[in-house]
C-alpha cells in the first residue's frame, strides 16, 4: 500500500474543513429552528389550528336544531346539530380550490321547520345552487341551479321561496306535485341595489334599495316603496319573520335608536335610543311578530346583548365578556357565535329565562390551554376627530417595569382574532380599537381607522413599557388603504405593518428601513404582480424588509382551516422575528 | 512555512465556499414559501440567484476539494468571488441603496438581522477575493524568480511528486516534500523514464537504478525498472 502522500493528505483535510463548514451551516440553522420552536408559547401553536365560524348562524324556530357554517381542513362545511348536545354532522364542504370568489351562504328554515336551505356555489362551473335539506334529518332533498348570482333568500311558505339575482331582480321557486321544485316567476329590475329580502307574506317580499324599503306582491310584480330614510340614517334592517314588522336601525349624531316600522299603516314607533356611541350597535334582529328584538353592543366590559322580549317592558343588557360574531334571537332563546374572553369562539345558546349561557359547539374539544398573558383589558379613548373609542389592551406576560416591549396597533371588529393574541404571547403589547359597526346602507362608508389609530398611538406612547420605535400596525383588505395612508402621513411613526389581502400599500418613497408583511391569495385579482413589484420596489428604496406570502388557491377571502393556518402562522413568525 | 500559505488559504476558501453553498440552498429551503423580490441587477427573483449562487459556490468548494494544482485552485476562487463583487457593486449601481433588503431568506433562517448577513457574505467575498488575487501574484512572482534562477523540476523516485530546486542543490539529499523518502537531487537530464506495465503511470528513475525491482509510485506493485522506448 502506497504511504500517504502530501496531496492525499491535503485533500482529506479538504474534505473535512468542507464537511465541517456546512455541519456548522446546518447546525446553525438548526439551532435556530430549535431557538424558534423553544421559544414560541405553546398556546401560539394552539391559536393557529383553532378553526373559525364563518357567516350567520340558523336555528330552527323552536330552537331544537341549528345549522351553522365552519372551517374544515379544505375548505367551508354547514354543521346541523342538536341544541340539546351532540356533535355536529357535516352536510356539504365548499372546497376552497377552484371556488370563484363565491362562498355559500345559510338561506334559513321554512316556517314550519320541515326544511332548510343553503346556497352553495359549483367550484367546477360558474353556476350556483340551492341546496334544500330536511328539517329533521339533514338530509340532502334537492339541488336547484339558480339563474344569474343569488344574493339573498326567503322561504314565502314551506312550498315556496323567492331569490334576488344579480341585486336586481326577483324569482320565485315553487314545488311542484311530484316534488321537484321549478322557477315560476321572474320580476326583472325591479330594483338597482337589492339587499335584506324578506317574506312580507306567502304573497309578498320585501326589500331595501337605495335609502328606501320596498314591497313587492309575487303575483302582480309591481314593487312599491314604503318608507324613505329621509330624517335619519339607517344603518340596518330587519324584518319580523311573518313580515308584520320592521326593525330599523338608524343612528344620527348623538347615537343610535330603533325604529319599529309596520308596512300594513306606514306607520313608525321610536323604540328608543340605544347607545349614545355611533355605531357600536350591530345586527338588531327582529322576532316574534315585533314583539321582542335583540342587539348587540360593545362596552367597556367586551360586548353586551340588549334583549326585549313579550313578557318585557324595557330591554335587559346581559354582558358577556368578549367577542360576538353574530347573533340570532328566536323566542326566549339567544343564540350567537363568540367567544368567552381570550378562548376560542364556538356556539352559544343564551336562555332568557333562566339567564343562563350554554355552550352548544366548541371549535376546540376543551378550553384554550397554556395562554401565558392576562385577559384583555377594555377602555375608552376619544380620537381625533372627538368620537370615543372602545379599545382592547393586551399586555405581554410577565412585564418588567423598566422593560420596554414593542406595540402592535390593529382596528376589528369586536370579533376572535387568534393573531392578538398570538403577538401578545409573543411578547408585545397589542392595543386594538373596536371597529364602529359602518353605514353601508347608502354606499357611503365612514372610515376613521386613520384618526383611530393614531390617538391609540398617543395613547399607548404614554406608557412607559412601551417602545416606541418598535410600533407595528396591524390591517386587513380595505383597511390597508388607510393603513397606507397613515404611514405616508407619519412615516416614522411605525418600524413595520402587517398586511392582510391589502387593497392599498404604502408609497415606497417614504419607506425606510420598514419590517413588512404582506399576505394575500394569488387568486386575488392581481396580487401577484402588485404584490411582487411593491417587494421590488420598496427593497430597492432603502433598508425595507418585504416578507411576502402568497398563498396558492386562495382569493381575497381565506376560505379553509387551512389557508387560515398558514396565514397565522406566517403571522406569528413575523412577531417573533420582529422582536 | 511560505508555502503552506496556498495550502492554508486554498482549504478556508473550500470551506467559506461550502459554507455559502449551504446559506444560500438552505435559506431557499427553508424560505420556499415566500415569494423573494427581484434583484435588480439581473431582474430575476432572488430566489432563482440564490439557488445559483449556491450552486457555483458548490461547485467551487468542489473544485477547491478534488482538482490539482493551487494555481487553478486560486483562479477559480478569485473568478467567483470577483462575480459576487461585482454583482454586490451592481446593486449600488441599480439604485438599490441596502443589499441586505435582498436578504430576507438568509437573514430570517440564520435568526440574524440582514445587516448582519449582507457583512458576513461581503467579508466572505472580498476575503476570496483578495486571497485569490495575492495568491496569484505571488504564484505568478515565484515562478519569474523560479525561471530567473533556473529551477530544474525532477520526480519523486517514491511518490512520483515534482520537486523543483536550483542547480546548486545537485548532488544534494533531501527528503521529499511529499512523501518525505530520502532522495537525491540529480539534473534532471540523467533520469530515464518509463511506463509502469500495470497501472500505466508514469516514472522517472537515474540511470543507475535500471533493473531494480521496486513498487510502483502509482499503483504500490512491484514494477522492474527499464527504460521504455
Amino acid at each position: 500500500m502506497a504511504p500517504p502522500t502530501k496531496q492525499s493528505t491535503a485533500k482529506h483535510s479538504a474534505v473535512w474543513i468542507v464537511v465541517g463548514a456546512v455541519l456548522f451551516v446546518l447546525g446553525w440553522r438548526a439551532l435556530v429552528m430549535a431557538a424558534q420552536y423553544f421559544n414560541e408559547p405553546d398556546s401560539v401553536r394552539q391559536l393557529c389550528s383553532v378553526p373559525q365560524f364563518e357567516q350567520d348562524l340558523s336555528p330552527n324556530n323552536a330552537n331544537t336544531r341549528l345549522v351553522f357554517c365552519q372551517d374544515t381542513e379544505a375548505g367551508v362545511g354547514i354543521y346541523f346539530c342538536e341544541t340539546d348536545g351532540g356533535k355536529p354532522r357535516l352536510l356539504c364542504e365548499q372546497k376552497e380550490k377552484g371556488n370563484r370568489g363565491r362562498f355559500f351562504s345559510m338561506l334559513g328554515w321554512t316556517p314550519d321547520d320541515s326544511l332548510f336551505a343553503c346556497a352553495l356555489p359549483d367550484n367546477e362551473k360558474d353556476q350556483e345552487f340551492i341546496l334544500i335539506f330536511d328539517g329533521r334529518t339533514g338530509q340532502l332533498l334537492d339541488k336547484i341551479g339558480v339563474d344569474q348570482s343569488l344574493n339573498e333568500f326567503a322561504w314565502l311558505s314551506t312550498e315556496s321561496f323567492a331569490y334576488s339575482a344579480a341585486g336586481t331582480s326577483v324569482r320565485v321557486v315553487m314545488k311542484q306535485a311530484d316534488g321537484g321544485w321549478v322557477h315560476k316567476r321572474y320580476f326583472a329590475n325591479v330594483a338597482t341595489n337589492m339587499d335584506n329580502l324578506v317574506a312580507v307574506s306567502p304573497d309578498s317580499v320585501a326589500w331595501h334599495d337605495g335609502t328606501g324599503i320596498w314591497i313587492c306582491n309575487i303575483n302582480s310584480g309591481s314593487p312599491e316603496e314604503i318608507w324613505d330614510a329621509t330624517t335619519n340614517r339607517l344603518v340596518e334592517f330587519t324584518s319580523a319573520r311573518d313580515g308584520s314588522g320592521f326593525l330599523l336601525n338608524c343612528s344620527d349624531d348623538l347615537g343610535q335608536y330603533l325604529l319599529w316600522f309596520d308596512p300594513q299603516n306606514k306607520r313608525t314607533v321610536d323604540l328608543g335610543r340605544i347607545s349614545d356611541q355611533q355605531n357600536y350597535v350591530r345586527s338588531a334582529i327582529w322576532n316574534g311578530h315585533g314583539s321582542s328584538y335583540a342587539y348587540l353592543t360593545n362596552d367597556l366590559a367586551g360586548s353586551a346583548f340588549c334583549i326585549k322580549i313579550a313578557e318585557m317592558n324595557t330591554p335587559i343588557t346581559i354582558p358577556w365578556r368578549g367577542g360576538v360574531h353574530n347573533l340570532t334571537l328566536n323566542g326566549n332563546q339567544l343564540f350567537f357565535a363568540g367567544n368567552p374572553e381570550d378562548q376560542p369562539p364556538g356556539v352559544w345558546e343564551y336562555d332568557i329565562q333562566s339567564k343562563t349561557f350554554k355552550c352548544i359547539v366548541s371549535s376546540m374539544s376543551g378550553p384554550l390551554g397554556n395562554r401565558i398573558g392576562s385577559p384583555p383589558m377594555c377602555q375608552m379613548m376619544t380620537n381625533s376627530l372627538g368620537e370615543q373609542r372602545f379599545y382592547h389592551l393586551w399586555a405581554p406576560p410577565h412585564v418588567s417595569p423598566g422593560k420596554k416591549y414593542p406595540i402592535l396597533l390593529a382596528q376589528e371588529l369586536n370579533y376572535w382574532f387568534p393573531c392578538f393574541q398570538i403577538a401578545a404571547d409573543s411578547g408585545y403589547y397589542v392595543a386594538v380599537v373596536d371597529r364602529p359597526f359602518f353605514n353601508t346602507w347608502n354606499g357611503n362608508p365612514e372610515h376613521s381607522w386613520v384618526e383611530d389609530i393614531g390617538s391609540l398611538y398617543d395613547v399607548m406612547a404614554n406608557n412607559r413599557n412601551v417602545d416606541t420605535n418598535r410600533v407595528y400596525l396591524y390591517a386587513c383588505s380595505r383597511e390597508t388603504y388607510f393603513l397606507s395612508q397613515l404611514v405616508d402621513d407619519r412615516p416614522s411613526l411605525a418600524k413595520g405593518a402587517i398586511l392582510f389581502n391589502p387593497t392599498g400599500l404604502p408609497d415606497t418613497s417614504v419607506l425606510q428601513d420598514k419590517r413588512i408583511l404582506l399576505v394575500d391569495g394569488k387568486n386575488d385579482g392581481d396580487a401577484v404582480k402588485r404584490l411582487s413589484e411593491f417587494q421590488d420596489r420598496a427593497a430597492q428604496e432603502g433598508g425595507n424588509i418585504i416578507t411576502l406570502f402568497l398563498q396558492n388557491d386562495t382569493g381575497h377571502i381565506s376560505a379553509s382551516g387551512t389557508t387560515a393556518f398558514d396565514q397565522t402562522r406566517q403571522f406569528a413568525k413575523f412577531v417573533s422575528n420582529q422582536k | 512555512m511560505q508555502s503552506r500559505l496556498p495550502y492554508y488559504f486554498i482549504n478556508s476558501a473550500a470551506g467559506l465556499l461550502a459554507a455559502m453553498a449551504a446559506l444560500c440552498l438552505v435559506g431557499n429551503l427553508a424560505t420556499g414559501t415566500l415569494t423573494q423580490p427581484h434583484d435588480p441587477v439581473l431582474a430575476v427573483s432572488m430566489r432563482t440567484m440564490l439557488w445559483i449562487s449556491g450552486a457555483a459556490a458548490l461547485a467551487g468548494s468542489l473544485f477547491c476539494v478534488f482538482s490539482k494544482g493551487a494555481l487553478s485552485k486560486a483562479a477559480i476562487v478569485g473568478w467567483l468571488s470577483l462575480n459576487f463583487v461585482i454583482y454586490g457593486l451592481g446593486f449600488h449601481w441599480a439604485g438599490a441603496h441596502d443589499f441586505g433588503s435582498y436578504l430576507g431568506a438568509i437573514a430570517g433562517t440564520f435568526g440574524i438581522s440582514t445587516d448582519a448577513a449582507c457583512v458576513i457574505l461581503t467579508a466572505v467575498w472580498l476575503y476570496l477575493l483578495a486571497g485569490s488575487l495575492l495568491l496569484l501574484v505571488w504564484s505568478g512572482s515565484q515562478q519569474i524568480r523560479e525561471q530567473k534562477a533556473g529551477y530544474l523540476k525532477i520526480s519523486c523516485s517514491s511518490c512520483g511528486g515534482k520537486i523543483k530546486f536550483p542547480p546548486a542543490d545537485i548532488g544534494r539529499q533531501i527528503s521529499c516534500p511529499h512523501c518525505q523518502a530520502m532522495l537525491t537531487l540529480r539534473k534532471p537530464e540523467d533520469l530515464m523514464k518509463m511506463t509502469c506495465i500495470l497501472c500505466g503511470g508514469h516514472v522517472e528513475f537515474p540511470a543507475h537504478a535500471a533493473g531494480q525491482k521496486i513498487p510502483c509510485p502509482h499503483c504500490a506493485k512491484t514494477i522492474t525498472l527499464l527504460q521504455t522506448a
